[in-house]
């Protein structure tokens, strides 16, 4: 994982048509975002309600897709299926996953 | 256009207005929140509504249904931006009609082609819409010409027959202001109350075919020349009939029929009650309470006690008692139109009062 990049930095501009702006202007918006993203994934988890993860769920894959985070959206996915299964032991790692793989993908937006 | 987007994700939404932006004349109105959003769409007047379907409170599908509530909105283009596997999701809004769908991420040629495309669809709408409101404003004001000459045409003819007769301009409008009050008073239909009004000036068009010797003779006429007066009757009905004018076929009937009594006393036919039209009756009662309460070379004017007595004693003999009973309860108005068109110049009044006009 160390060393791979999770911004898909050419599947990113082929959707935006190469339109380097945009693509700044968003990494803003989602770095700002993120916390709060990561935040209600953490209060849904703790309070084991099911649909709030899918909905925060939701709402950070929504967020990742833009930048081609493949991991990142794997792990949320890999999260919304353990806490289906009342596993929450395994979504909690998940979440701990998912906590650095978004710092990364944060650092390196930042890095643009 | 306005084009509103609907997101609870901070990031798409930047995204999508990013993109609008880039459009030529299109003014993004972004909303993080779907009830505010929802509040916008159904104050103002978007071309275009882009709505996230996963959602906190109002999802993209009750969005939907609220917006087309809105008959203003019934065909307003909307996209819905879902992820490839909510199919039910998008058949649920297909059933919606006018709405299109985005995927998820939002690809940057896709969502301006679809932006595109329905822009296209709502300038189509709205040319189609001007288009319709100008060809009924184009009619209206067709038909309203039409009307307006119509009307002056009666008013020439009334104008012409008015040449020739003693009875003054402003008896004409007046009569032709009571039958209209008798007949909203009787509870007819205001269009017909209306017709009434421009063609009630019109009943004496007839005295144009009465010789000048019997019709300006002063005083009493021979029972010869008062059958020769009867004949003004039949001449405007014959000047009126078979037009294509609503207005002129009721004149001509009024032109026949005004000078019927109620008992069938009256001429040219000696049509009785209900044999004579509403339109004659009504006239009847508006002509003679008008010439009895003006001013004649052959009579003076009666006071309007005098001429109120003479329609009850008359009523069911010469008068339909529905209008008479009409008119009489309506007696400030019958005053008010008195006052309003009153004769610039009083004829000489004669002493002897004489109903044989």
């Amino acid at each position: 994982m160390d060393g791979e990049p999770l911004f898909d930095r050419r599947s990113t501009l082929d959707n935006l048509g190469d339109d380097v702006e945009i693509l700044r202007v968003i990494a803003a918006t989602f770095i700002a975002d993120a916390p709060r993203l990561l935040a209600d994934l953490r209060t849904a988890l703790g309070a084991r309600d099911v649909s709030m993860v899918m909905r925060a769920g939701h709402s950070l894959k929504g967020s990742a897709e833009n930048f081609g985070a493949a991991a990142l959206i794997r792990a949320v996915g890999a999260l919304e299926e353990a806490s289906r299964t009342d596993d929450f032991t395994s979504a909690v790692a998940r979440l701990n996953e998912i906590d650095r793989l978004l710092a990364q993908l944060r650092a390196e937006l930042q890095a643009l | 256009m306005n084009v509103v987007i609907v997101d609870d994700t901070p990031t798409n939404l930047e995204l999508m207005r990013m993109l609008i932006e880039r459009l030529d004349g299109c003014r993004p109105i972004p909303f993080a929140d779907s009830g505010s959003g929802l509040d916008w769409c159904l104050e103002n007047d978007p071309d275009l509504v882009i709505v996230d379907y996963l959602m906190p409170k109002l999802d993209g599908l009750e969005f939907i249904r609220h917006v087309r509530r809105e008959p203003r909105h019934d065909s307003l283009p909307i996209l819905m931006v879902t992820a490839d596997h909510e199919k039910s999701v998008r058949y649920a809004a297909l059933d919606e009609g006018g709405v299109d769908f985005l995927n998820k991420p939002v690809d940057r040629m896709e969502f301006l082609a679809r932006v595109r495309n329905m822009l296209a669809l709502r300038r189509s709408q709205r040319a189609l819409a001007d288009r319709a409101t100008w060809l009924a404003e184009e009619v209206r004001r067709a038909v309203a010409e039409i009307h307006d000459r119509e009307r002056e045409t009666i008013v020439r003819l009334a104008r012409a027959a008015e040449c020739r007769d003693p009875e003054t301009g402003t008896h004409i409008l007046r009569m032709a202001h009571y039958a209209q009050l008798i007949a909203l008073q009787m509870g007819l239909p205001p269009d017909f109350a209306e017709l009434l009004l421009h063609a009630a000036p019109m009943h004496d068009v007839g005295k144009l075919g009465t010789p000048d010797h019997i019709l300006l003779k002063p005083g009493r006429h021979s029972p010869e020349e008062f059958e020769v007066m009867k004949q003004h009757t039949l001449i405007g009905y014959e000047i009126l009939r078979e037009s294509s004018s609503h207005a002129i076929q009721m004149a001509a009937s009024i032109a026949l029929h005004h000078h019927e009594k109620f008992n069938g006393s009256g001429y040219p036919r000696g049509l009785a009650r209900d044999a004579i039209p509403i339109e004659g009756r009504i006239v009847a009662v508006a002509d003679v309470f008008d010439a009895l309460t003006s001013a004649r070379p052959y009579k003076r004017a009666w006071s309007l006690d005098e001429a109120r007595d003479y329609l009850r004693e008359n009523r069911s003999a010469h008068f339909d008692p529905a209008c008479v009973d009409a008119f009489l309860t309506v007696w400030d108005r019958v005053l008010e139109i008195r006052e309003r068109f009153v004769d610039e110049e009083e004829p000489a009044a004669a002493t002897e009062p004489n109903d044989g006009r």
